[in-house]
């Protein structure tokens, strides 16, 4: 129920909104045919009625998430925590934290204020639809003796004001002892409600009006609506008559009826408004086309702008309140580290599952660890491809204080790529400090918009330099900058290739078998441009293999184990030293040289050059 | 005897049974639907309210006047809306709800606004 009501009350204020503009324009358009300012209401019942629409730029609404994105929220206060993913015991943690921070006596009393408003919005409903039940049967009542006078026309001198009634066979019921003259008027007047269908558009209207009946801006629309129904529906008598009644007809409209209706009829037309109808019907002219054609664009473009709801903008305003709820100044805040995380929006298949603090020692660090599928995790170990994850880290780096890097660990099960960003790499991607932009939401909601204009430019231009980051989970590593950087995932792809290799070696013992291997560098070290037409890269690679049985491996000289029962790439030769070659737009893979033969000849120069002679 | 007057439906009515008296009832009720429109209970209550005002008797489904054409008279429909219509509704309701008759300024304001136009 409170979410019903949230979400009539969410249509309320946009059709609020809607409802002004439409007010503003009926001014603009009060000397075109009335046909146009009663056209425009049609967008505010849309607005009232339907929860959804489509989005657009040109939308003329604020955002409507934006006024009470909190109430739902706090409303929901589980939400939240159900949105982290499987992490074990931080998981844990967080959730606790949060439940905590989110069911304080603050959360509840929202809830409750909630709840008791949406009792008395449903309250008032059945208040208003019983007393218009009561109306109807009683008209129903006195008009139940009206005698039939031709067509679909009855009479009673139980009314004063003629009006239609009746959804399925609409009947128009007339007081007795009218002029001929008045007759004939009244009756084309109520035959062209009845041919525009406006005896079901009314009732629509009220009830709709009964349901956002806390609203007072719909009432005022209901009755501006319901006089422009009616001024309309003068004009179009006058227009369609051969003679000009003009006189005649205000005349008629005068004597008969020196009334005004009220909330009291509903479901009929009763005569409203009689002195600026009357006004209306004499200054009435004939529609020329060159004034209906703009009245025509302007009705059109109104619709369509309060049609749409807005895009972009009110999102990176709804989003950025919920970053900085979080913001914090100490990254040992687990639970707001936490709550940013599960925030963030991470690419398809790439799944948050916990995340690791690294804040024993400076430089402190975050770790984000994230599943995902191989091929997910080879897509981004191309840097074209990782700007989600720099957006990401920017917002981070805004929002908690005295973190120095950021790792994103991609891992499908088997093997682990990270991607890591420090704080001056946000701070050069986004022009000044990037903790500038966590100072209030509208600067941050900026920060969002250049996250993304660097993740669309990234996609889109599919060029540039960027920072590439390769390498292992042993703290902070060295970047990379470089200018072609779409190909490291090339060289990555090189890097396995020999890898793999080692790990076939390492199985050809079949007591072995590796269960996990990870690249812990994978970095530039040299590159010549003198040795072929092509530059050569020379990138050094370290990496990791884990033996499920590290007892049945055989040590050959070299070869070595770290703290954790790691096999390490060295051999007697040394570590693998991956050697490329690369023009604007193509990369090669040429082999290896190991180190230990580089330095042992003295030159890692004239060992590159040996392979390449021993390749052509 | 003093004139009585009748509502336009009930006026009506008595047309139908002044011509055609004595009238069975179920024929009432057929010419009633043919002419006014009514339904068969609208008529059957219509019988019996003026039966309990005495200006006509159903007795044996027969419907017969006790008054005579001369001695009644049509309500003028503006006469009777304001009094019939202010007792049926509390005071409050009414206040908010009564359609408000323009007044006599509102009018005469109006009235001047067409001359003008005709001119």
């Amino acid at each position: 129920m409170s979410k019903l009501f949230i979400t009539v009350l969410n249509m309320s204020i946009t059709a609020s909104f809607a409802a002004l503009i439409i007010i503003f324009a009926r001014m603009l358009l009060r000397k075109s045919p009335k046909i146009f300012s009663y056209a425009l209401w049609a967008v505010v019942w849309f607005r009232l009625i339907c929860p959804v629409s489509f989005e657009s730029a040109l939308s003329l609404l604020p955002g409507q998430n934006l006024m009470l994105y909190n109430v739902d929220t706090l409303a929901n206060p589980n939400a939240l925590s159900e949105q982290y993913g499987a992490g074990g015991a931080v998981k844990q943690t967080l959730e606790s934290t949060l439940t905590a921070v989110n069911t304080s006596s603050n959360a509840s009393l929202i809830d409750t204020a909630v709840k008791i408003a949406a009792a008395v919005w449903i309250l008032g409903i059945a208040i208003i639809l019983c007393y218009s039940a009561i109306s109807y049967l009683k008209l129903r009542n006195r008009i139940s003796t009206a005698t039939f006078y031709k067509d679909n026309i009855f009479e009673t001198d139980q009314i004063h004001t003629p009006f239609v009634l009746g959804l399925m066979r609409p009947r128009i019921y007339i007081p007795t002892g009218l002029e001929q003259k008045e007759l004939d008027y009244i009756l084309k007047h109520e035959q062209i409600h009845i041919k525009r269908r406006d005896y079901v558009i009314k009732p629509i209207a009220f009830f709709t009006a009964a349901l956002h009946w806390f609203n007072p801006i719909v009432w005022i629309s209901y009755f501006l609506m319901s006089k422009d129904m009616e001024m309309s529906c003068d004009e179009e008598v006058i227009r369609q008559s051969k003679e000009d009644i003009r006189v005649s007809y205000s005349r008629s409209l005068l004597s008969l009826s020196m009334k005004q209706s009220g909330l009291l009829a509903p479901l009929a037309f009763g005569e409203s408004n009689i002195k600026a109808r009357i006004k209306n019907i004499i200054n009435y002219k004939k529609p020329v086309l060159w004034a209906i054609c703009p009245a025509c664009i302007l009705v059109v473009a109104i619709s369509m702008a309060l049609a749409a709801n807005p895009s972009d903008k009110i999102e990176y305003l709804a989003s950025a309140e919920k970053f900085l709820e979080y913001k914090t100044d100490y990254v040992g805040d687990a639970s707001k580290v936490g709550n940013i995380i599960s925030l963030l929006d991470f690419p398809e298949n790439v799944n948050y599952s916990y995340f690791e603090l690294h804040t024993e020692n400076v430089p402190y660090g975050i770790t984000v660890h994230l599943n995902t599928d191989a091929k997910t995790r080879n897509k981004y170990t191309g840097a074209i491809n990782q700007t989600p994850f720099e957006k990401n880290a920017i917002i981070m780096f805004s929002l908690i204080g005295n973190v120095d890097y950021i790792n994103f660990n991609l891992t499908d099960g088997q093997n682990d790529y990270l991607i890591q960003y420090t704080k001056d790499q946000a701070d050069a991607m986004v022009g000044k400090d990037v903790r500038e932009f966590s100072l209030d939401k509208k600067t941050f909601a900026q920060l969002l918009k250049i996250g993304d204009k660097i993740e669309e430019s990234f996609i889109n231009e599919n060029k540039n330099s960027s920072i590439t980051t390769i390498g292992g989970a042993d703290g902070p590593l060295k970047m990379y900058e470089t200018d072609k950087v779409d190909k490291s995932e090339q060289i990555v792809a090189f890097a396995w290739e020999v890898i793999n290799k080692d790990i076939a070696y390492y199985e050809e013992n079949p007591a072995v078998k590796i269960i996990d291997s990870k690249i812990t560098r994978l970095e530039r070290i040299e590159s010549f441009d003198d040795l072929t037409d092509k530059t050569i890269d020379v990138y050094a690679l370290e990496y990791r293999l884990l033996p499920e049985d590290l007892s049945k491996v055989v040590l050959a000289g070299g070869m070595d184990v770290d703290e954790d029962g790691w096999l390490k790439e060295t051999s007697s030769m040394g570590s693998p030293l991956l050697v490329v070659s690369r023009d604007d737009d193509s990369i090669e893979f040429i082999g290896i040289v190991m180190t230990g033969t580089a330095v042992e000849e003295g030159s890692l120069k004239t060992a590159v050059k040996e392979l390449l002679e021993k390749n052509q | 005897m003093s004139k009585l007057k009748l509502f336009d439906a009930e006026y009506k009515l008595m047309d139908i049974v002044w011509e055609h008296e004595p009238i069975n009832s179920t024929e009432l009720t057929k010419i009633c639907r043919q002419k006014l429109g009514w339904k068969k209970s609208t008529t059957y209550t219509m019988i019996r309210k003026l039966a309990q005002r005495d200006i006509l008797k159903n007795e044996n489904a027969t419907v017969t006047a006790l008054l005579k054409r001369k001695d009644v008279q049509k309500y003028e429909s503006e006469a009777l809306l304001e009094d019939k219509f202010n007792g049926s509704l509390p005071a409050f309701l009414a206040a908010f709800l009564q359609d408000k008759k323009l007044s006599e300024k509102e009018a005469k304001e109006i009235q001047k606004m067409i001359e003008e136009a005709t001119k």
